[in-house]
């Protein structure tokens, strides 16, 4: 920080232009010399700073659906899903075709998507807008999974899940997988007493044959953060980040479905380091 | 930083600036960066110089953009539901409405907090939770409240159902805990204005329903080997008028919160 000398104009002493203009200048000089490493620590507050803080969300559109965010969308409604995983990552081939092996999460009212539309973003702090990278929280709720025409799955093992995972897209119509997004959860159940192979007469047998368990009601959690190393272009306009699910694992059946319900989906873009 | 600009300078030998032209230069608020009294606040974002591109880490107080807290527990906690919840009798599908009074917060998964202005709120927390359930329909709800309310449109609850089972035709029930637990890694994102707040999870359960007050297989001790196993009338040890809900547990427990500062 620099230090403003002004030596005082002494009683008697005649003064002229050129000793007002050093001791002014100085000062002027000083002030005008403050640079960033000029303050000292712990200066600013919320009082002196931007209210947009880290967040870096000037695109990120504003949602109006209640109970949303900018930066986050709700599901709490029952859904279902039939589209098959078929390969670690995506079966796409990018840039030219999309994953098609996994469907976005939604409801039909609220979908877990943040688009950007026309106002793309591109990651890294050396890109205009600014974004180092994004926190991204998912959780989402497997309720159940069946085989055929929508009865419960009666097969006890571990036979079928769903996965979850983090897309991107660059057109809005094909959208990629980050790998490193990608989570699954087992359909685990228990069978009841209610089913034939057991004696019903024997102890525990229950008031009705549905005391099955064939809810899997486990919750499936993603923490991550998508930095423009994970993109495999750095610099990529992305128009839109959005939640996805698939049917998981080898079970037969001609209508494999996975049932999910309460889902939370939070996009947050951060300003950080250079 | 910054760029002040003084009128009337530099003085020149020979002519003689009045009172009023020096008085400007040390002070006069109507001209942006033309007087020392940019220093009165002026010395900020906008009037910053074009060279200063950055605003270093420790050059921010604490609190200024972010602001979090957690809290957590590890004893077990047992709630039994015919006291606890004596009143309840809920479904499969939460609904809105039920008054609070009725959820019992959990210690170590509930946070009161000042946030220092507007901004986006993340909470999120890690419980595990069980217990003796013997009803497929009759959950146990861990919810998340904000400011003593929920919204089951904020899709943030999760529940466990019947947890004992009886696996094959002899033997004795099995606690499938290791199946039937949840573990429940949430998080909800909210806007919140300044001011003081509360949030956490809270637990409900039906502690209404039992089983009936008569001998029948219904509910069996679990701890009664009996095998093969078997009905009242063959010396099984029914459970009479026993809750369906007889005790639920939670174990470890975090609670944690992180405030971005931001505009809605």
């Amino acid at each position: 920080m620099p230090e403003i000398q002004y030596p005082y104009l002494e009683e008697g002493t005649t003064f002229d232009a050129s000793s007002l203009n050093t001791r002014l200048q100085t000062v002027t000089d000083g002030l005008n010399g403050l640079t960033e490493v000029s303050v000292q620590r712990g200066a600013f507050s919320d009082q002196h700073l931007s209210n947009q803080g880290l967040l870096a969300g000037e695109d990120f559109p504003a949602s109006g659906v209640a109970g949303t965010t900018r930066y986050s969308r709700n599901i709490s409604g029952n859904h279902s899903y039939t589209v098959k995983y078929t390969t670690w990552g995506g079966n796409g081939t990018y840039p030219l075709v999309g994953d098609t092996d996994r469907n976005l999460i939604t409801d039909g009212v609220v979908s877990l998507e943040i688009n950007f539309g026309a106002s793309t973003i591109q990651l890294g702090m050396g890109n205009t807008d600014k974004i180092a990278g994004l926190l991204v929280l998912l959780n989402v709720h497997l309720l159940r999974t069946s085989l055929v025409n929508e009865e419960q799955q009666t097969d006890f093992g571990a036979t079928q899940g769903a996965m979850t995972c983090i897309q991107y897209t660059t057109d809005n119509v094909n959208w990629f997988t980050l790998r490193k997004t990608e989570r699954f959860q087992w359909n685990r159940t228990v069978r009841g007493e209610g089913q034939v192979a057991i004696n019903p007469s024997q102890r525990g047998k229950m008031t009705s044959d549905d005391q099955d368990d064939v809810y899997c009601n486990q919750d499936i959690s993603t923490r991550t953060i998508i930095l423009p190393s994970d993109l495999p272009d750095p610099n990529l306009a992305i128009r839109g980040i959005r939640a996805a699910t698939a049917v998981f694992g080898a079970a037969t059946g001609s209508a494999q479905t996975i049932y999910l319900r309460e889902s939370n989906f939070t996009v947050i873009p951060l300003h950080a380091g250079s | 930083m910054p760029n002040i600009n003084l009128p009337n300078f530099p003085y020149v030998d020979g002519a003689t600036p009045n009172g009023e032209q020096l008085t400007e230069q040390l002070y006069d608020p109507t001209a942006v960066n033309g007087s020392y009294e940019t220093m009165n606040g002026g010395l900020d974002s906008v009037n910053a110089d074009v060279a200063w591109t950055k605003i270093q880490q420790n050059q921010i107080q604490e609190e200024t953009f972010t602001s979090a807290k957690a809290t957590a527990g590890t004893a077990n906690l047992d709630y039994f539901p015919e006291q606890w919840f004596g009143n309840i009798a809920v479904g499969l599908t939460p609904t809105n409405g039920t008054p609070a009074k009725f959820f019992q917060p959990v210690p170590g998964a509930n946070s009161t907090f000042y946030l220092p202005w507007d901004g986006y709120v993340i909470f999120t927390w890690s419980v595990v939770w069980g217990g003796e359930q013997w009803d497929t329909n009759l959950p146990a709800y861990m919810l998340l409240f904000i400011d003593d309310q929920y919204d089951v449109a904020n899709a943030s609850q999760r529940f466990t159902t019947r947890s004992l089972f009886l696996p094959s035709s002899t033997g004795p029930y099995n606690h499938w805990a290791e199946l039937k637990n949840r573990h429940w890694n949430g998080h909800f994102t909210k806007y919140l204005t300044k001011g003081w707040h509360t949030a956490g999870l809270n637990l409900l359960t039906n502690g209404q329903a039992k089983t009936p007050n008569v001998p029948s297989n219904y509910v069996q001790n679990p701890s009664d080997l009996g095998i093969p196993a078997q009905p009242s009338t063959a010396g099984g040890v029914p459970l009479l008028n026993r809750p369906k809900n007889r005790q639920i547990r939670v174990f470890v427990r975090s609670f944690k919160h992180i405030a971005f500062r931001g505009i809605e």
